[in-house]
């Protein structure tokens, strides 16, 4: 067990520019968690740097309360990266023994721990239909499915299907020519352990990921999740040997090759999108999902009066903070939706599904704030032409 | 059995691999029945450790799941039997639980033999042994767990 | 049985029989004669190391023969006490076994010392291994029998029966060929825990029996000249067949042959129903001429005649299983002799009257329970053994339950795991297998644990002592005992910790005797190895312990009746002079229910007036002091058991406070609208309405103006009909046998068709025998099938396919009755079902907790059924079960205060997502959403409600619910510490 010196601290505060703080409070004021009533404030995390105290960081259970949503990290006026210092933070508190509460009983976190020590020969492509194009090893395209099939695998009373957005992804790309590379081999990208602070577990499954896309020779990997996009676009980049390969998400891919497509009419209808934490503020991809779906015949985009920069978290990240204040967020975002008369809430973040399929199943509010969920690539599939 | 022969099986045995086996019980039926095997002398092979709970229905995935992680090379599930639930129908849901846990172990590459639910009363000292043997047998045919981090094979 | 064998109010007395009672009741003398066992009973630890010694091998009785055991023994693993015994038949040291001269030797002995009043033992006997591998000095060959005189207030005799003796049907060839057995033999081949581990074998060559024909009614129904039917064995028989095909599927065919399938309880045509769509027994109706042997091949040829196919058969087969009948125990007359209370023909145990109360022998202070009295199944028995502990407490006095302890200081327990480890060597029992220097050391290489020891007895008087010394010289504040089972010692050494102030949820026990010495016996060091990670993981999960505190709340003495029918009466009567106060609402203006006037004349099978039963109940009532309040309904019940508040309404409205609740609403009786003309034809009744008008006029029949010259009667109208009922109403078949026995006397022709004749209750098959007798025609309704009610303006006969005859009948009938069966009572359910949260089974009654272990009890705890509220049944049944419901009333009203269980689960509100998966999934109803701001819901658990089994941590998707004593924490603890490296020697 190592421990954090003083000196490090001064280096996690240099980076994420925290010396910078002037104690305005704004973070606190926009921090979604907060203001669904939670005691939190990042601010106090920010202090607790500043002054190098360890120990207040450690034993401070608030530091796993934050989303990451990276809120906090737009507004703030002299650009403090709360989100960045979070995940710097989380990995100390982790090294010191302390773990985040798993809701769940700690199931996922297993699961992908199980990943990282790897050696087992996963059963991963079983969704695979025959009528998808795909290959195993080697190919230009490589695409990324992330662990959609794990979860319809824990959350069978779900009653949504995230795989059906891997499966669209597919059918999205063979439609314009792409048998992608498709790899049995693919392991969780340690998205969740990392902001769970376990920099160690999250370390092998990168290397493993790394290498994985690196010998199939892709020179363009296409993601689908929001999180794996994050991870490969950002956390991934110490760990590539040669040059990486283009990372796109679907969404940045189809945009590009829209004039390829032929897409006919279907029933109408409006829909409203989320945009995922990972996917909008932490990436800055806002665009190409909503040139989408302007193109798409029938589909009318009415944007919630928070989205893009604005828009609200699905708060629920790392399969580590779920509560009441989660919910309200959640409960809250549903209702935003709703009151857009949308007709379906688009996204493409599995995990913003599960999140908002987990609300929806309150027994008191059902039609207050019960609203379809689709995945953008199932939406785009489903309008291809023949 | 001659005696060159009874040194040759006792030599054949200490040599195998015996793998470790996580058993979740409930209290009232499966660990009760354990002990039932006990009080009976019904001797059994020693490579498991029981972990008790108050009912089957408490065994979440999130248990066997960390058993695996942390390398058992089988995991046993346990209650009491449908009908004969405690705590009324504890055990059903323990039997969504377990199945839910079925198709993780599975999506994850792990043997399906690995991963087993039994249903034990507190008068079946005999059975559990039984259980226990058999699952034992089918494990050590299985070989380590690929998880298992000293991976024991000799 | 544990739990008997622990109580602290409970004495059991083993090994003993009853030589003498005198006195009155309230004030009984009974002598008890307590036979030798010479294993004392205060020194015996149980360790069995006698047994593994002892040379003698003799049959073993608790199976049936089939399995051995030695001279001194446990009869069978569980058994309470838990003490060895020497059967004098076999032990060597005992006078049978012994030459005269050793005889002599050993009276001269005697004599020494007697005179000089010396004590040695008898040092001249041939063997002594017991005594040589006993470590407690428990065994002791001088133990003479002792005779103890007792004083109590009332005698429960609950002698149970024994299986009728199948030799004396020698056509069946028991005892002859060596295939045919009991069905108990068979029961305990069938049994896991059995004489083959749950293999069904043939005991000629051990071979599994391909073919298996069950005989029904062996010493029942006629036959052995027992004319009564004995009730448990169709189900038996059936509930085997399915086992054996579960086990062995080398088992091809089974074969039941029956008389009548008398499924009669609750969810037994459902399970017959089950074998038939599994295919699990083939069911021929016919009672078998003889078993005979076919030399050739040793297998067993069964003669039978197929009544309903009337076909003369030989089924092959290679094992025959009797179903044999319940007989009264050989001592039931003895003790009935002593005891001063009468027996029956049969020999059973006698009531005076069943309808009054189901467990009241023919002297006062002394009842009777179970199959003392004539066949039971085992719910019955249960109910009725409720009943005789709530009508025996008339007779006793103090019986409330204080506790009067002296609070002691708590112990300082915060700070940084102190852990303690003990452990035990329980004599050799663990010793003998494990090196206890071992674990001791390596307990001291744990992180945290700063004391370790071991221990000869850890649960002996001097073993506590060591223990508390332990926790305050090192100052713990986490404790663990490697010892024994948790299931039966972690009482003992929870109450040792609570008495010096040490929280006794602090304690941790590892289990290194029952589930490793005893079982590994062979493999000392794979069992060191597994005792050692057994003790590593009991350390970490001790880290993790939370103290827990016990609440308490106070118990309101008083309870609430609902209903005032029969069941009602008994339950409020039975509470009521036990000093409880009690109110017994009824929603109508009479009490009575199905008893009063106008509903019933004639009480079966003894032909009692009804209105005369029902009046001495009303005394019964008067006299107890119960509140009686009429034309009053219930409007809401809140609260949990000890404290619940009930809003009356009606004639009397006001809120009462009770501790506990007995449900009484009653059953409907079916109402058949236009099944079998019943609507349009004038002379189509039911079964009530024919009782009604035999209560203005049990001589003469009027119907639509015209006496009737013939009856025909209809049975299973509404029951057995997936439709409506899918199971049995029980009391049908003898209400219309007693019906048409009084129609029959009136001079009319009458004829009965049924579909099984189930008379089961005491004195029922005889009357269904009388009727026979007096020419009243039966006419089974071939299955599936269902008579036809003929006429145009009235009806004129009644159609029905005869399996015998192969054609049509058509019986002409003056009148039709309807053998109603019962009905959830509706809309009363509903609403019970709504504001009491009590489950409703599938047949649309309540359900009791357990068929077997709380058959009145249900989920709600201080919430009990008494009567058809729970099912159809009879009268002598729902008095029994009324009773039973008082008595478990009772338990808990004698309490000074509800103890609230902490090991219980709670919610954390601030993780609480609102989602409403713990309400929905909890049998108990423990957790409630609750608004806490507008719109913000959060889940509650009650504690007076939860059992503390888990089930919702398990399932909460936020991780917001914790199991006290069973979290994420420590089971994750355990795990890790599971799979930590081994500290190496």
């Amino acid at each position: 067990m190592k421990t954090t010196s003083t000196q490090e601290l001064a280096e996690i505060a240099k980076k994420a520019k925290t010396w910078a703080c002037y104690d305005c409070g704004k973070c606190t004021a926009t921090c979604p968690i907060s203001r669904a009533g939670a005691t939190f404030s990042p601010r106090r995390q920010v202090l607790a740097t500043n002054l190098g105290h360890r120990q207040e960081i450690i034993e401070n259970s608030a530091l796993f309360v934050c989303l990451t949503c990276g809120l906090c990290d737009m507004r703030c006026p002299v650009g403090v990266g709360y989100t960045d210092l979070v995940q710097q933070l989380r990995q100390i508190s982790y090294h010191e023994g302390i773990e985040p509460e798993c809701p769940h009983g700690g199931a996922l976190q297993s699961m992908m721990r199980m990943m990282a020590k790897g050696k087992t020969k996963q059963e991963r492509l079983n969704w695979l239909t025959k009528d998808l194009k795909v290959q195993q090893k080697k190919g230009d395209v490589f695409y990324w499915t992330g662990c959609t099939m794990y979860y319809d695998a824990f959350f069978p009373d779900f009653n949504i299907t995230t795989l059906d957005g891997t499966r669209a992804a597919i059918r999205l790309l063979n439609r314009l020519g792409v048998t992608p590379v498709v790899s049995p081999d693919e392991r969780c990208c340690g998205h969740d352990l990392l902001w769970n602070g376990d920099r160690e577990n999250f370390e092998l499954l990168a290397k493993h990921n790394v290498k994985l896309v690196e010998a199939s020779g892709a020179e363009t990997l296409v993601i689908s999740c929001a999180e794996c996009l994050r991870t490969w676009k950002l956390d991934y980049q110490p760990f590539f040997e040669g040059s990486p390969p283009k990372i796109m998400h679907i969404t940045e891919f189809v945009a590009e090759h829209l004039d390829d497509l032929k897409f006919k009419a279907n029933e109408e209808h409006m829909v409203t999108y989320q945009d995922p934490c990972r996917m909008g503020r932490h990436l800055g991809i806002y665009d190409p999902p909503r040139a989408i779906m302007e193109t798409l015949p029938d589909i009318s985009l009415v944007e919630m009066p928070h989205s893009r920069k604005r828009a609200v978290c699905c708060a629920g990240g790392t399969w580590s903070n779920c509560d009441r204040y989660a919910k309200h967020i959640q409960v809250d975002r549903l209702r935003e939706a709703k009151s857009t008369g949308a007709e379906i809430l688009v996204t493409c973040c599995p995990k913003c599904q599960i999140h908002f399929a987990c609300a929806m199943k309150d027994p008191n509010l059902h039609e207050e704030i019960e609203i379809p969920m689709r995945d953008i690539a199932t939406l785009v599939a489903d309008a291809l032409a023949d | 059995m001659t005696p060159t022969k009874t040194k040759r099986a006792k030599k054949a045995k200490s040599t195998q691999w015996n793998p470790n086996i996580v058993v979740f019980a409930c209290n009232w039926c499966s660990y009760a029945g354990a002990d039932t095997a006990g009080v009976s002398r019904i001797q059994h092979e020693p490579h498991f450790r029981m972990i008790r709970v108050m009912c089957s229905g408490r065994i979440q995935p999130g248990f066997v799941l960390k058993s695996f992680e942390k390398g058992a090379d089988g995991v046993l599930v346990s209650g009491c039997h449908i009908g004969d639930c405690h705590y009324i129908f504890g055990n059903e849901r323990a039997l969504e639980q377990f199945d839910k846990t079925k198709n993780m172990v599975r999506l994850l590459g792990l043997e399906e033999g690995r991963l087993r639910l039994e249903w034990i009363s507190a008068a079946e000292g005999a059975r559990f042994a039984e259980v226990i043997n058999e699952f034992t047998a089918q494990v050590r045919k299985l070989g380590p767990s690929p998880l298992n981090s000293d991976n024991r094979k000799r | 049985m544990l739990d008997a064998g622990r109580h602290p109010l409970i004495d059991v007395i083993s090994n003993a029989e009853v030589i003498g009672c005198e006195g009155k009741p309230g004030d009984f003398r009974v002598r008890v004669r307590k036979n030798k066992r010479y294993v004392r009973e205060d020194l015996c630890v149980a360790c069995g190391q006698c047994t593994d010694v002892c040379p003698v091998i003799a049959g073993n009785e608790f199976d049936v023969g089939l399995k051995a055991r030695k001279a001194i023994y446990r009869p069978f693993p569980q058994s309470v006490p838990a003490t060895y015994v020497i059967d004098p038949e076999f032990c060597l040291n005992l006078l049978g076994h012994l030459s005269e001269k050793q005889i002599r030797r050993l009276e001269k002995i005697q004599k020494v010392k007697q005179r000089k009043n010396l004590e040695y033992s008898s040092n001249i006997l041939p063997c002594g291994h017991c005594t040589e591998a006993c470590e407690v000095d428990a065994i002791d060959f001088d133990m003479q029998a002792e005779e103890t005189e007792l004083n109590v207030g009332a005698v429960l005799v609950a002698v149970g029966f024994q299986e009728f003796d199948a030799r004396k049907l020698g056509n069946y060839g028991y005892g002859r060929f060596p295939n045919v057995v009991t069905s108990l033999e068979f029961e305990r081949m069938l049994n896991a825990s059995g004489v083959t581990q749950g293999h069904v074998v043939r005991p000629s060559d051990m071979k599994t029996p391909k073919r298996i024909v069950f005989i029904q009614c062996v010493g029942a129904r006629g036959e052995g000249g027992r004319p009564y039917c004995s009730r448990f064995c169709c189900m038996n028989a059936v509930k085997d067949s399915m086992l054996v095909r579960q086990h062995d599927p080398e088992v091809e065919d089974v074969t039941i042959l029956y008389t009548d399938l008398r499924a009669f309880g609750k969810g037994f045509d459902d399970f017959v129903q089950r074998s038939l769509d599994e295919k699990s027994a083939t069911y021929i109706r016919g009672r078998p001429a003889k078993v005979d042997i076919v030399p050739e091949d040793d297998t067993l040829e069964v003669f039978v005649e197929d009544t309903l196919g009337h076909e003369q058969k030989r089924i092959p087969a290679d094992l025959v299983v009797l179903s044999v009948a319940a007989a009264p125990n050989d001592g039931a007359a003895e003790l009935s002799e002593i005891l001063g209370i009468d027996t029956d023909a049969y020999g059973f145990v006698s009531r005076r009257d069943a309808a009054v109360s189901a467990v009241e022998s023919t002297r006062d202070g002394v009842f009777v329970c179970g199959s003392a009295v004539g066949p039971q199944i085992i719910p019955d028995c249960v109910a009725q053994a409720s009943a005789v502990a709530a009508r025996a407490q008339l007779f006793l006095t103090g019986h409330r339950v204080e506790k009067h302890e002296e609070p002691v200081e708590p112990l300082d327990v915060s700070g940084k795991p102190r852990i303690g480890i003990l452990v035990c060597r329980c004599g050799f029992n663990i010793a003998g297998v494990l090196d206890i220097d071992d674990l001791v050391q390596y307990a001291t290489t744990i992180p945290d644990v700063v004391a370790a020891a071991g221990n000869t007895f850890a649960c002996s008087t001097t073993g506590q002592d060591d223990l508390v010394e332990l926790i305050r010289e090192h100052n713990l504040n986490r404790l663990v005992i490697a010892a024994c089972t948790p299931r039966t010692h972690e009482p003992i050494f929870r109450e040792t910790c609570a008495h010096i102030g040490f929280n006794p949820y602090l304690f941790e026990m590892v289990n290194i005797r029952d589930q490793c010495s005893w079982v590994h016996a062979g493999q000392p060091l794979e069992a060191q190895e597994k005792a050692r990670a057994l003790i590593r993981m009991g350390v970490a999960r001790a880290r993790q312990l939370e103290p827990l505190h016990e609440g308490e709340v106070p118990m309101m003495h008083s309870a609430l009746v609902i209903g005032g029918g029969i069941a009602g009466i008994q339950a409020a009567t039975d509470l009521a002079v036990q000093g409880f106060p009690v109110t017994l609402v009824e929603k109508d203006k009479q009490l009575g229910g199905r008893l009063a006037k106008p509903h019933l004349k004639y009480l079966y099978p003894n032909m009692r007036p009804a209105s005369e039963v029902l009046t001495a109940k009303l005394k019964r009532l008067k006299d107890s002091g119960a509140r009686v309040l009429l034309n009053t309904d219930v409007e809401s019940i809140t609260g949990y058991v000890g404290n619940f508040e009930v809003n009356l309404k009606g004639e009397t409205e006001e809120l009462i406070q009770v501790g506990a609740i007995i449900l009484a609403i009653g059953a409907d009786l079916y109402d058949p609208k236009d099944e079998y003309g019943y609507s349009k034809l004038p002379n189509v009744i039911t079964s009530q309405e024919l009782e009604t008008m035999l209560v203005e006029d049990d001589k003469n029949v009027e119907v639509a103006g015209t006496r009737p010259k013939s009856a025909s009667f209809v049975l299973c109208v509404g029951s057995r009909d997936p439709e409506h009922f899918p199971g049995c109403s029980r009391y049908c078949c003898p209400t219309a046998i007693k019906q048409a026995i009084l129609l029959r006397r009136m001079g009319m022709d009458i004829t009965i068709f049924y579909r099984d004749i189930r008379t089961i209750s005491t004195g029922a098959e005889e009357m269904y025998r009388e009727a026979r007798g007096l020419g009243v025609l039966f006419i089974r309704i071939p299955e599936g099938d269902k008579v036809q009610v003929n006429g145009t303006d009235h009806a004129e006969s009644v159609r029905c396919f005869d399996d015998l005859l192969g054609r049509q009948l058509e019986v002409p009938t003056d009148l039709v009755v309807l053998s109603v069966g019962m009905q959830p009572k509706q809309p009363d359910t509903s609403k019970f079902h709504d504001i009491l949260k009590l489950s409703v089974g599938l047949d649309g009654f309540f359900m009791e907790l357990h068929p077997e272990l709380g058959p009145v009890e249900t989920t709600v705890e201080g919430v009990l059924l008494a009567g058809t509220v729970q099912g159809p049944k009879d009268i002598v049944d729902t008095v029994a079960q009324a009773s039973a419901a008082a008595a478990k009333a009772s338990v808990f009203l004698a309490h000074e205060n509800v103890r609230l269980d902490p090991a219980v689960s709670v919610v954390n509100e601030e993780k609480c997502r609102g989602c409403g998966t713990c309400a929905e999934i909890c049998e108990f109803h423990a957790p409630e959403l609750v608004e806490i701001e507008p719109g913000t819901f959060v889940a509650r658990i009650n504690a007076s409600l939860c059992k503390g089994c888990g089930t919702c941590t398990s399932w909460c998707p936020s991780g917001a619910i914790i199991s006290r004593h069973f979290t994420d924490r420590q089971v994750h603890a355990m795990i890790d510490a599971l799979f930590s490296a081994e500290t190496p020697k």
